[in-house]
């Protein structure tokens, strides 16, 4: 349950089918390493919280390699205009991905974050340090403008 | 997806919205959240999770390694100062006299993540310093009674890492 949810946050952050496969491996294991932090309390709060520092170290290592984030930003909107034969719902997977891609990285997340985590805002609002109102408005754009994206 | 039972997502928006703006907002949320619902993302291949579980599997077996490693250290620190501890209760000793806690590593004894990490651990740490605190007792009583109850001591020090071994 957690591994196809986990995996569809790293997948809808990432696009990228292999990237996915590797972070969620990495998710595993440092659940492992970490399981001894675990204080008790919402399992998918902490679960997720790992996943986001994951991603995070993930963008990192990529910003550091030569700003290749923005060559993988690329990638992605080059690949998501070409359905990909692996994905279970062929084009309507890619005309997601597209216009995910198309909100800001910081939107993209929180929205991601909430559909998969299924945490309460409170909850999200906490492990991303910001006041509750500001992610519910950010949220609330976000999800608008893409809804809009995809009707248009 | 979509459905945050924890969350009661109006009443959440009447705090920052007027009522107006929070139907509106509420009826967004919900749709989008709705639409990513419509496009489900793949789940990983079966390939994937089996060869995550192999890396799980080998990350927990380094862990219980190195878990057993450092409990036979600890085990091995004990039973040398203990036996010290013997040959030192056999002569004319104080209180200040006793220099034995420097022989098992304090980082050891009192690391907090090491004895969060694993339960028999604690269990032994918790009998050694049970031992530790009889001993001290009777070094400081009579000396002759003394000496027998802490080869005693050492006996039941050497049968606990026997345990623990096992395990």
């Amino acid at each position: 349950m957690y591994a196809g949810r986990c995996y569809g946050y790293f997948y809808r952050l990432t696009g990228d089918r292999d990237l996915s496969d590797e972070l969620l491996s990495e998710l595993f294991i440092r659940l492992v390493q970490k399981m001894g932090s675990y204080k008790g309390g919402a399992f998918e709060s902490w679960l997720f919280r790992i996943a986001l520092n994951i991603f995070h170290d993930y963008l990192r290592g990529k910003q550091r390699q030569r700003k290749l984030l923005d060559a993988r930003r690329t990638e992605l909107e080059l690949e998501s205009d070409e359905p990909r034969q692996s994905d279970i719902s062929g084009e309507k997977l890619d005309k997601l991905q597209v216009h995910l891609n198309r909100l800001d990285s910081d939107t993209r997340e929180l929205i991601l974050l909430r559909f998969y985590s299924e945490l309460s805002f409170r909850e999200i609002a906490e492990m991303r340090a910001e006041p509750i109102g500001t992610a519910l408005s950010k949220l609330h754009r976000g999800l608008r403008k893409l809804r809009e994206l995809m009707d248009g | 997806m979509e459905d945050h039972a924890h969350d009661n997502l109006k009443d959440l928006l009447r705090q920052f919205f007027n009522a107006a703006d929070a139907e509106m907002a509420d009826a967004d949320i919900r749709t989008g959240e709705r639409l990513l619902g419509e496009y489900p993302a793949p789940m990983p291949e079966r390939e994937t999770i089996l060869r995550i579980k192999k890396q799980v599997a080998a990350t927990v077996w380094r862990r219980r390694r190195i878990a057993q490693t450092l409990r036979r250290s600890v085990a091995v620190a004990a039973v040398v100062a203990f036996a010290l501890l013997g040959v030192l209760s056999r002569g004319p000793t104080s209180r200040t006299d006793m220099f034995h806690a420097a022989i098992i590593p304090a980082a050891i004894w009192d690391s907090d993540n090491i004895a969060a990490a694993d339960v028999d651990l604690v269990y032994f740490t918790g009998e050694v310093r049970q031992i530790e605190s009889q001993l001290q007792a009777l070094n400081a009583a009579d000396d002759e009674a003394a000496g027998v109850t802490v080869e005693d001591l050492e006996t039941e020090l050497i049968q606990i890492e026997t345990e623990l071994s096992k395990g």
